[in-house]
């Protein structure tokens, strides 16, 4: 048993992608409903949500669910054309990134009052959960699911190969493994950060919240902290550290994330640094000695700020939203399938496959049976041992997490110093919040 | 002058031009008024306001732009000297008695341009891979190791690596392109020059050359405006990485448009790559006229 903690127009859209993202009623009694999403196919989410797809046609018959289905990148760049044009599907998934420009374009619908009057739904999401997704006192999106964006995913077997029987406690001890690993001609951390995220979620955002504290992400929208603060270039600076020590593969920046899972789970990397979503690549790997041998930690203490060394970042990421143009029948039953899609039997099922759950599962799911590795991520987050701290790419403007990424890639080629990364997040967040 | 009889009326000539006219009218005019419609807008939180010529001074100050489109000229360059002019020589090769089974090699060389841009940059990830990569490989092997590079992950060479891709993909365009010049060519005057006893290469500079310039200035064209719009290759290959290294500009307005939501400056920078290339192509064009062939394009 464990209790998830409570942290804190028209132009432009061409005919065919509107014809596409738009739904519209059919007829008196029928309820036509358009669900726009890119959790299928391949997506380890694909099961849980078409579940909970499969139990809301079962239970609202009288409501014609149109899904649809695409890839992350072509659902973002279709959902952005629309949105310029001012049209969004009728339930959709907002990033928390979105959630800001959605409010103030006015396409997004609130649902306090349905999420806050039920127990079973705002009364078991954490708050913390909801943090991206609510602006002035109004919650716009249901969080899909509990992420953590910073594991070091480490071989146990590897480290104590290295001399190490437990994973360093200090900065200095970690920079120490890492070239100890580099003399045994085994990859320190398997990088794949060719999309450029994984530097700045996975790798850089809990560096941040190590040199800044907790509090570093609504202190900036306070306008109490910059990007170009002390703490923040300081961030930086511990990034390029790990680069110039070599701890990446140089292919680095032409891999991609699965790439660095697959070098680690080759036995070629001692570590890889991803979110809690790769934990269900590891459990079906198959590799059960690797299995075994693999630990989760986070980065170690930095610079003697203890206080700090158990921030890692978190949240969502995206939530299930409606539109705001919906009303009568049709946002009763947008409602009753955001409703499903954060229901208890759809985080039961993220569980079963080793994902976190967006809601407090307290008491509704003891029976499950989980493997070692995933209860050991629901201890952590539930009894406090991971204190997390909002992700920073969802909580900006969307252009910050491109800006960031290319800064961060030019960093670790030397084509930037971290003063110049730092200027150009804080001009890119100056000119687009 | 025609006889009347065969001259269609003008209603006529309006009917058979008006399917052209409305498609080319929709597919690219449109687009094009309405991109730099908004080109004079500001867009922030999916909304636009005005913002009159602001995009336009921004992108003259743009570093990054600036920086995408070295790049983008950097293709150009080198497609031009290796891609064009490689064409050339074999298009020149395989229309003497040099060469066996012309057929077939222009069967293979022709083959990798109706290949998708994804599938040879996928073939090309192979080649470049570091560890495992065909090139790095071959080069320790012949003895050659001390030249094995960081092929993608460089910033210094990365441009170069994935000109390397695009000149291979498209040279066989080139090569049916002069191939098919070649065969336009007066074989008298290659005749003459032979009875004169002219060797291959001053037939190639002083007969064949001269009489192909037309050709010529179609292929850099190609080139230049080729050059100007690439992008499958590099967004697949290194997704314009690392940093900004290897990014062109059409890359630069998808990213702003669609990765930053500012669609207003990714207009901008699209219209800029549309006078951009009008300009390079009509300069080219002119200067084709002016110095090299007598007969206007």
């Amino acid at each position: 048993m464990y209790v998830i903690p409570d942290f804190g127009r028209r132009l432009l859209g061409s005919a065919m992608v509107l014809g596409a993202l738009a739904g519209a009623p059919a007829s008196a009694q029928d309820v036509e409903l358009t669900f726009a999403h890119f959790l299928a196919n391949k997506s380890t989410e694909a099961p849980n949500v078409a579940d909970a797809i499969a139990r809301f046609r079962e239970k609202h018959p009288e409501v014609e669910l149109k899904e649809q289905i695409s890839g992350t990148d072509e659902y973002l760049t279709q959902f952005n054309v629309g949105a310029a044009s001012g049209e969004v599907p009728d339930v959709f998934m907002m990033n928390g990134s979105d959630t800001t420009a959605l409010v103030a374009a006015g396409l997004v619908g609130a649902i306090t009052p349905e999420f806050t009057a039920d127990p079973d739904w705002g009364g078991r999401t954490p708050d913390g959960m909801t943090f991206e997704f609510s602006r002035d006192g109004e919650v716009y999106g249901v969080p899909y699911g509990q992420i953590i964006t910073h594991v070091i995913y480490w071989n146990k077997d590897i480290f104590a190969e290295a001399g190490y029987d437990s994973f360093p406690a200090t900065w200095e001890d970690f920079i120490g493994a890492i070239e100890t690993f580099k003399e045994m001609g085994k990859t320190p951390i398997s990088l794949g950060n060719k999309g450029r995220w994984v530097v700045v979620d996975p790798l850089f955002g809990t560096l941040v919240a190590r040199e800044c504290g907790p509090d570093f992400v609504p202190q900036v929208h306070s306008g109490e902290a910059n990007f170009t603060d002390e703490c923040h270039v300081a961030a930086i600076e511990d990034f390029k550290q790990l680069v110039d020590v070599g701890a990446f593969n140089e292919d680095a920046n032409s891999l991609d994330n699965k790439q660095q899972r697959d070098a680690y789970l080759n036995g070629d990397a001692a570590m890889f640094v991803e979110g809690s979503w790769a934990l269900p690549g590891i459990l079906d790997s198959g590799n059960q000695s690797l299995i075994d041998a693999t630990g989760i930690a986070l980065w170690p203490s930095i610079k003697g700020k203890d206080e700090n060394a158990s921030l890692v970042t978190g949240g969502a990421g995206w939530s299930y939203a409606l539109a705001a143009r919906l009303e009568g029948a049709e946002r009763e039953a947008a409602i009753e399938l955001l409703k499903e899609l954060s229901a208890v039997d759809y985080s039961r099922s993220r569980m079963e496959i080793g994902l976190l759950p967006a809601q407090n599962m307290a008491g509704v799911a003891d029976d499950i049976e989980v493997q070692p590795l995933f209860a050991e991520f629901v201890s952590n987050v539930g009894d406090g041992t991971w204190q997390v701290v909002p992700i920073i790419p969802t909580n900006m403007p969307r252009s910050l997490l491109d800006v960031s990424g290319e800064a961060l890639q030019d960093l670790m080629v030397g084509n930037k110093t971290p003063q110049e990364v730092a200027e150009a997040m804080q001009e890119d967040y100056d000119r687009s919040k | 002058m025609a006889p009347r009889a065969f001259q269609p009326s003008t209603i006529a000539i309006w009917l058979f031009l008006l399917p052209g006219i409305v498609v080319y009218g929709g597919v690219v005019l449109t687009p094009l008024i309405g991109g730099f419609y908004y080109s004079l807008f500001e867009t922030k939180n999916f909304q636009f306001h005005w913002a009159g010529l602001a995009n336009y001074v921004r992108l003259w100050g743009d570093g990054d732009f600036w920086f995408t489109l070295r790049n983008n000229f950097i293709i150009i360059l080198l497609s031009v000297i290796f891609q064009v002019t490689t064409a050339f020589i074999i298009a020149v090769l395989m229309n003497s008695r040099l060469v066996i089974a012309p057929k077939f090699l222009r069967t293979a060389i022709f083959f990798p341009v109706i290949l998708s841009p994804v599938v040879t940059s996928f073939v090309w990830i192979l080649v470049f891979d570091i560890n495992s990569g065909l090139l790095n490989n071959t080069l320790e092997a012949i003895g050659l190791g001390g030249l094995q590079q960081k092929w993608l992950d460089d910033p210094k060479i990365v441009i170069y690596s994935v000109t390397v891709a695009l000149v291979w993909q498209y040279i066989g365009l080139f090569l049916v392109i002069f191939l098919s010049g070649l065969s336009a060519i007066n074989q008298e005057t290659i005749e003459a020059a032979e009875v004169d006893g002219a060797s291959t290469f001053q037939k190639t500079i002083y007969v064949i050359f001269p009489q192909l310039a037309s050709t010529w200035s179609v292929a850099i064209v190609l080139a230049i405006s080729g050059g100007l719009k690439i992008f499958e290759h590099i967004f697949v290959m290194t997704g314009g990485g690392p940093g900004l290294s290897s990014t062109v500009v059409a890359q630069y307005a998808y990213s702003q448009s669609f990765l930053r939501a500012n669609f207003s400056y990714g207009n901008t920078i699209a219209i800029a790559i549309v006078v951009l290339s009008l300009t390079l192509v009509s300069l080219t064009i002119w200067a084709f006229n002016r110095f090299v062939v007598k007969d206007r394009i």
